[in-house]
């Protein structure tokens, strides 16, 4: 019976590969489908990887997953999705369990010989590159080439209202099951990660791999083109970044640049993250004591753009000046009653996750973060898989967390009022499977490489 | 070489997508149609498919049913649930059960018509609520042409809330006026005069010969025309008529109005005062109760 189980393992791997091109796709826009799916594939991998499955690569797991896990269960109880009908109690309640069923899933991917990371990796990409091409075709069907600089200053009306967003900052997407009008921060994410599949072109070739290359050229090709198409400030900014990031993971992987510098860099990073994490803390208080140090942000004009010339630092403001007030520790509410004061949500997870699961719930999504972020680093160094994959699994990965951390739209759709969480949409399981993957194969292969070392060690 | 030469055909006719531009064409500049100034706000398009009927005569049709009230509206019985729906009178933010406009307006018929500037006419708010150029489409003689995204099937009437205008930023001129004929345009508070309208609404119909155009032309006497920008509900007209007459209307495919007009303040201020003073219609809202769409 055990060996029979086993023997369906590459059927098994071949549907879940299907479910994360349809997540992916986010076809349907169903989180509730999601979700099931969700359980309905880590149940598969259970039964055909429970004997590979040991009890130190749980613990290693247990340290992404539970915190998600709390994370998922924080969200559901606080204000923004208690007490109102944004989302109903059935969908609620599978914001843990898809964050668990997928990580899950991830992990025990990693231990199964049938699955191959590359093939994971090629049909993600097809997947967001099918979508990033509806999305193109449609958008310049509707708008034509450059529609954001023809266009600026012109409007849509709908209902009688003219739109909230100008043609210059609307594109069309495929959202459920028909093309809305969005705004070009959503439409603008897939190509963004679709361009990370170029990290592909730098380790292959086309006498090598002459379908793999062409193919990742395609994507490659279809991402800029989408994304020079349609040219907006803000994702002119995520795609330097994007641009930046595959350069330095390129140039790290052939080790032309040596990690130190990686570190160092990374270093410094973090730094000035929470150095400008503390001063927009700062900036978004009225306690008398920093009056002097707002106004010296206001009177200077380029620090006052950052820090209060935009929408997104006044959200942001919004969220930390209010962040410790009433109940607001637990969550900002949605929809708010009149006495209340109205925070909008920002663009950025970093923030959200203050505003939708509250402080508690904000700092175990980052506990978790953090801790993945320390096993794809592992997964980088010591994990067997071949460089090319590490590479883009790592490139998609972070591309998708640090564009959502500049330009993650919650209200994504023009005419129509939704919400896309970062933890409800499609890429971000999938974002979560591939953590976990990465996570516990590198973990894995770190303690292999550590056996090694004290073999060969023991030899000498 | 010739998959290069087909990969280059597909490649170059993906461009030609871009001349579709379809929602290019109903995007407007930032407040256009809101301007202080009276005479930039006339709405005078027309859609592409219908700009050789403008100003061409179609089929005249006898307007049966005809209503300029809600009360005379009522009466005639094309409409037997309105009886229970109370008068229209509470601006959209106020819509709800019990609402006529609310339960008629064509954005709840079909999903298409809550797009194009014209989406101002389908979105249940007869009145201007505060919203003076916001809520309405300010038209001059020339009027509209609408080309409905979707073809309608049987609509049994056609309703239309609107009031008249002249151009009341131009106190100077109307002071003029005044002192020539005080009856004309009274003192403040007096929120409007008399006027007459030639109004012609036209609906368009598609079959296998092409689009025909049908005239429903009607004298409107003693229309209230503003002088005064007001929101007190007593200067509009719910005007309408049946549409059981109408040909082929399984299939229709769009409608425009155009006027002419007899005003006293514009007699005067071109006859004796030598000026020109702007006449308008502004149109709340335009329906065709009854009907579907494909």
């Amino acid at each position: 019976m055990k060996n029979k189980l086993v023997s369906y393992s590459p059927v098994v791997i071949f549907l879940i590969l299907e479910v994360l091109a349809f997540v992916t796709f986010s076809f349907g826009n169903s989180f509730l489908l999601y979700g099931i799916l969700g359980i309905i594939i880590l149940a598969l991998i259970l039964l055909v990887s429970f004997k590979e499955i040991k009890v130190d690569g749980l613990v290693r797991s247990g340290f992404f997953i539970f915190p998600l896990f709390i994370f998922g269960v924080i969200t559901v109880l606080s204000n923004c999705f208690n007490g109102t009908n944004i989302i109903d109690v059935t969908t609620k309640v599978f914001i843990p369990i898809s964050l668990v069923c997928f990580s899950a899933c991830g992990a025990i991917l990693s231990l199964n010989k049938s699955f191959k990371i590359s093939t994971a990796l090629l049909v993600i990409y097809s997947t967001i590159a099918l979508l990033t091409l509806l999305n193109f075709i449609v958008t310049m069907c509707q708008f034509g080439p450059f529609h954001t600089i023809f266009y600026k200053e012109y409007y849509m009306y709908y209902g009688g209202v003219k739109s909230s967003v100008g043609a210059q900052g609307m594109a069309y997407a495929l959202v459920g099951y028909q093309f809305n009008e969005v705004t070009l921060g959503y439409y603008s994410l897939f190509p963004s990660l679709l361009l990370t599949s170029s990290i592909m072109l730098f380790f292959t070739s086309y006498k090598k791999d002459k379908w793999i290359f062409l193919a990742y050229l395609f994507f490659s090709l279809l991402a800029f083109i989408s994304l020079l198409f349609s040219p907006n400030k803000l994702s002119l900014i995520t795609d330097v970044v994007v641009l930046v990031i595959i350069a330095i993971l390129i140039l790290f992987s052939k080790k032309i640049l040596s990690g130190k510098i990686i570190k160092i860099g990374s270093l410094i990073l973090i730094l000035l993250a929470i150095i400008g994490i503390v001063l927009l803390f700062f900036n978004a208080q009225d306690w008398g004591w920093l009056s002097g140090f707002k106004n010296f942000i206001s009177n200077n004009a380029f620090l006052n753009k950052i820090f209060n010339g935009n929408y997104i630092a006044e959200n942001i403001k919004g969220i930390l000046n209010n962040l410790f007030t009433k109940d607001k520790i637990f969550g900002f509410y949605l929809s708010y009653p009149i006495y209340d004061i109205p925070v909008a949500p920002s663009n950025s997870w970093f923030f959200d996750n203050l505003f939708t699961s509250g402080f508690f719930g904000a700092i175990f999504f980052l506990f978790a973060l953090v801790f993945a972020i320390f096993g794809l680093n592992k997964y980088m160094k010591y994990s067997n898989d071949d460089l090319k994959d590490k590479t883009l699994l790592y490139g998609f990965i972070i591309t998708f967390m640090i564009y959502n951390l500049i330009s993650g739209d919650i209200n994504y759709l023009i005419f129509k009022q939704s919400y896309n969480f970062l933890f409800t949409s499609g890429p971000f399981l999938v974002v979560v499977c591939l953590f976990a993957y990465a996570n516990s194969k590198g973990r894995c292969d770190y303690n292999l490489f550590l056996e090694k070392e004290a073999i060969n060690e023991t030899q000498a | 070489m010739k998959h290069k030469h087909n990969f280059f055909i597909i490649l170059t006719s993906c461009f030609f997508l871009t001349s579709c531009g379809l929602a290019s064409k109903d995007l407007f500049k930032g407040n256009i149609y809101n301007s202080p100034v009276f005479a930039e706000n006339y709405y005078d398009f027309w859609d592409s498919q219908l700009a050789n009927f403008k100003g061409t005569q179609g089929e005249l049709l006898e307007s049966k049913n005809l209503f300029r009230t809600y009360q005379e509206f009522l009466s005639t019985g094309l409409d037997q649930q309105a009886a229970v729906y109370s008068y229209f009178w509470l601006p959209k933010y106020y819509e709800g059960e019990g609402n006529y406009s609310y339960y008629r307006k064509m954005n709840s018929v079909d999903s298409s018509f809550n797009y194009h500037y014209l989406s101002k006419l389908y979105d249940g708010q007869m009145f201007c609520g505060g919203d003076f150029q916001l809520s309405r489409v300010q038209i001059n003689e020339n009027g509209f042409g609408q080309y409905f995204d979707k073809e309608g099937n049987s609509p049994k009437y056609f309703a239309m809330n609107f009031k008249a205008s002249i151009d009341y930023t131009n106190t100077t001129l109307l002071n003029k006026i005044h002192e020539v004929d005080p009856t004309v345009i009274g003192t403040d508070g007096d929120y409007y005069h008399l006027s007459n309208i030639q109004m012609t609404v036209s609906i368009y119909t598609k079959d296998s010969e092409g689009i025909k155009k049908y005239d429903y032309i009607n004298n409107l006497n003693d229309v209230k025309t503003n002088h005064y920008e007001s929101y007190t509900g007593l200067e509009y007209e719910f005007f309408g008529f049946s549409l059981e007459n109408l040909p082929n209307k399984s299939r229709v495919v769009g409608y425009s109005i155009s006027f002419n007009f007899e005003d006293p303040a514009c007699n005067i201020a071109k006859n004796i005062l030598g000026e020109n003073l702007d006449y308008s219609l502004m149109v709340y809202e335009v329906m065709f109760p009854f009907s579907s769409w494909h």
